[in-house]
């Protein structure tokens, strides 16, 4: 667990940039520090491997004073990940990921072993080992940097936007496969971004700064999207939180209504075996048209988008066999009739 | 005395007794002479440097044995470059010094020039060429101004070897200033050598801090940015 | 006579100066010249590291002082080190080792400024990562920031030592040694192709000195940095390095 404890960080020019900042993050989580530049997120970060001391307030990691460790022991067991990877260029990619074994201790042989199991576990095959940073793709040299940082198993990891320097096909891969690795390894991660999707996609909490460090907002993704306490918070998470919401929920959580009970003179229509094959107006001739149906284990914006995309208006779900289960109307995806629903 | 009478052919000045006061004409004189001889190796070697340059950033095939050629003539000891210079100039007269100045500082400002040019931004002579620019108007409009840090860098490292430099001369009967640590070394006058050294160091502070001005008000937006 | 001729037969002179054996041996002979040259030059090139090298990794490595250095270092290029070795011939005629001084301050300012330069120009990134993942700052220094600035440090005593090689000619201004006592002994008694020969000797050496520190460059640098390199120059550098030069 990590806590930080009314922290507050002046710079000697006056500025503030942390101030009286409170948070507490349980052992396994992932927290997404959220704001703009200015906002402290960064200094927040520096400040738990002691990179940067704070003027006031104390930071602890398992209930222990991250001050009352020795800072390069304590660094040492802290993963640390920044932008641009921050890889050693005159040293090949085995030797970066060892640096933190070695340093510790650890011999050659179990420090390489431990540096190619991961590797592999990024997707990075044995011809990458003796490379160059500067003979890697950024996405690769990210692979590299979340990969040094863990290679001894360190319990606590800090990414500052790790994934901010390559292009946003691979950031949104790193992101999916981070979020992934994240589940087996259960990390307790800080992860500073300023990219709300980003924060969503990998932090089981969000904490929203405003600027001059003061903590505007803490919770799960859910939490800040649905009910953001301020009109910052709100203005930050965008006028799309519904929707980014609707991504976090499952299908399930959207209210069904039977196929009969559609407000609207739309019907579905079937074929023999109860799957959907497109809609008509009551009463009038059956157009066939090409429609989406909501899958089961879809999330409640693929729902949206389905209704979106259709004649009528509403999505259809269907089960594992195609057969059409129900209908949810747009005014099912509000964010009232989902927490009644819920 | 017969060697100092060879040494002051013609009419320059003459370092009287083992004292200061009475002899700054002989400072003036040859302080006078050595910044002449100064500007024109420094006009000689900008003038030379900047189509090698071009070349050579247009061309980056000829870069490396240009390279290589100026590391050469680096590598010759000034007195050596005189002596070489002779037979082609004269012994007797200035231009040997002047030239192998010109020389030297050609030398440091071609690679300090394509250095200069090769650190621009490659997005923003990217953005130049897209924008129209021809090539010659885009080295002097564009690439050339964002150099200006790097060749005032050389420029000043050139003045200042270069008034170092020319007091080599000295050795040989020549150089400006020099002639006064040749002369008091023959006479034992510790004070003229003493006055030349001092008065060397001075100029080429004096020239190193005008050049650092120059390029102060060349690049004013290197200056924004601190602001 | 033709003076073309004339040129051609000075230099031919000078040449079969240098190559003929009857001028090799002896205390006064070619090679005896040499090794004085040679040594004089590491010496002062030793004298020159020992001090400029730790002042250019504070001076890198902490950020502070690089006003009041490069104000040194061109204080020291505006040395004329003829002029020096002179002062010391008249106050110290007895010893050649006090000149040694004047040939170290040249290689002071691109020893100290290089070293400075290329620490100060690592990659911040990669000293934040360094220290991030819990080096000391000692370790920051020789395992990060040191190996990643050898390129221009090494640059930097290359410069140094050409200069110190070219410049130690002016030892030779009253005979005290090195192969500067021909060129000055030559052009006292006009025989020039003596001044030829001997120049030729130091441009040799020079050229092997500088493909000695070359080779050095490709056994002591990582092959990432050269690899980097490329890459590099596509962008914008942070400060403008000089492999500065000076006096000689």
């Amino acid at each position: 667990m990590i806590q930080l404890d009314r922290v507050t960080k002046q710079f000697p020019d006056g500025t503030v940039a942390v101030d009286e900042l409170s948070l507490e993050l349980p052992t396994g989580e992932v927290l997404a520090l959220l704001g703009t530049s200015g906002s402290g997120k960064t200094t927040t970060l520096r400040m738990i491997n002691r990179l940067i001391e704070p003027t006031r307030g104390t930071i602890s990691i398992d209930g222990r004073d991250v001050r009352s460790l020795d800072v390069h022991e304590l660094r040492r067991g802290i993963g640390y990940v920044i932008q641009q990877a921050g890889l050693f260029p005159h040293r090949t990619v085995i030797d970066n990921v060892t640096t933190v074994p070695r340093l510790l201790g650890w011999d050659r042989r179990r420090s390489r072993s431990r540096a190619m199991e991961l590797l592999e576990l990024f997707g990075l095959d044995d011809s990458m080992s003796d490379r160059y940073p500067a003979q890697l793709s950024g996405g690769q040299q990210q692979r590299v940097g979340v990969a040094r940082a863990l290679a001894a198993d360190p319990p606590v990891l800090l990414m500052d936007e790790p994934f901010g320097a390559v292009d946003p096909i691979v950031r949104a891969q790193l992101q999916v496969e981070f979020a992934r690795l994240q589940r087996e390894l259960g990390k307790t991660v800080v992860f500073v971004t300023h990219d709300v999707d980003e924060a969503i996609t990998v932090g089981t909490q969000i904490a929203v700064l405003r600027t001059g460090g003061v903590l505007a907002q803490i919770g799960t993704p859910k939490d800040v999207l649905a009910h953001p306490t301020d009109l910052f918070v709100a203005d930050f998470m965008g006028a799309d939180r519904q929707v980014k919401l609707l991504g976090l929920l499952p299908a399930s959580a959207v209210n069904q209504r039977r196929l009969a009970d559609l407000p609207s003179d739309w019907e579905v229509v079937l074929d023999g075996a109860g799957r959907p094959t497109g809609w008509c107006r009551r009463g009038a001739p059956v157009t066939t048209e090409v429609i989406t149906p909501v899958r089961p284990g879809a999330t409640a914006r693929a729902v949206l988008e389905a209704a979106l995309a259709s004649e009528s208006g509403a999505a259809i779900h269907v089960d594992d066999h195609g057969v059409a289960t129900g209908v949810s109307t747009l005014d099912d995806l509000s964010l009232a009739s989902i927490e009644a629903a819920a | 005395m017969r060697g100092a009478a060879t040494r002051f052919a013609g009419n320059p000045p003459y370092w009287n007794g083992p004292q200061l006061s009475g002899n700054w004409d002989v400072i003036r004189y040859y302080t006078a002479e050595h910044i002449r001889f100064t500007l024109i190796a420094l006009a000689l070697g900008v003038l030379f440097a900047f189509p090698i340059a071009y070349l050579s950033h247009r061309r980056p095939v000829l870069y490396p044995p240009i390279l290589a050629m100026t590391n050469v003539v680096y590598a010759i000891p000034s007195l050596a470059l005189f002596a070489l210079l002779g037979p082609f100039l004269g012994y007797t007269n200035d231009k040997p010094i002047i030239v192998a100045m010109a020389l030297y500082t050609l030398v440091i400002l071609v690679r300090n020039i394509v250095e200069g040019l090769r650190a621009v931004p490659r997005n923003v002579t990217d953005a130049a060429t897209g924008l129209g620019y021809g090539r010659l108007r885009q080295f002097a409009g564009v690439e050339l101004p964002l150099a200006i840090p790097t060749i005032i860098a050389g420029m000043r490292l050139a003045a200042v070897s270069t008034i170092s430099l020319i007091t080599v001369g000295g050795a040989i009967g020549k150089g400006a200033l020099g002639r006064m640590f040749a002369d008091g070394i023959d006479r034992g006058i510790d004070v003229e050598l003493t006055s030349g050294v001092i008065a060397v160091v001075l100029l080429a502070l004096v020239a190193d801090a005008l050049l650092l001005t120059a390029g102060w008000l060349l690049t004013p937006w290197t200056r924004a940015r601190t602001a | 006579m033709d003076p073309g001729a004339h040129r051609m037969s000075v230099l031919v002179e000078g040449v079969q100066w240098l190559f003929d054996s009857g001028n090799w041996w002896g205390n006064r002979g070619i090679v005896a010249r040499v090794v004085e040259h040679l040594e004089y030059s590491g010496a002062a090139l030793g004298v020159a590291f020992v001090i400029a090298f730790p002042i250019g990794l504070i001076i890198g490595h902490t950020g502070k002082g690089r006003f009041v250095a490069s104000s040194t270092a061109n204080v020291l290029r505006a040395v004329p080190t003829y002029g020096v070795v002179s002062l010391l011939f008249i106050w110290r005629p007895l010893t050649l080792w006090p000149l040694l001084l004047a040939l170290a301050i040249l290689a002071l300012p691109p020893i100290m400024l290089n070293t400075a330069a290329g620490i100060a120009n690592v990659d911040p990134q990669t000293r934040d990562a360094a220290e991030g993942v819990g080096l000391t700052g000692f370790q920051v220094l020789t395992k990060v920031e040191a190996p990643c600035a050898l390129p221009l440090i090494l640059a930097g005593m290359r410069s140094a030592a050409n200069q110190v090689i070219a410049t130690a000619t002016v030892l030779g201004v009253k005979g005290q040694g090195g192969l500067g006592v021909f060129i000055f002994s030559g052009y006292g008694t006009q025989r020039y192709y003596i001044v030829y020969g001997a120049s030729i000797a130091i441009i040799a050496i020079v050229l092997l000195v500088e493909a000695a520190f070359a080779v050095l460059q490709r056994r002591l640098v990582s092959p990432g940095l050269r690899v980097a390199r490329i890459g590099k120059q596509l962008r914008s550098r942070k400060s403008i390095t000089l492999v500065g030069n000076s006096a000689r």
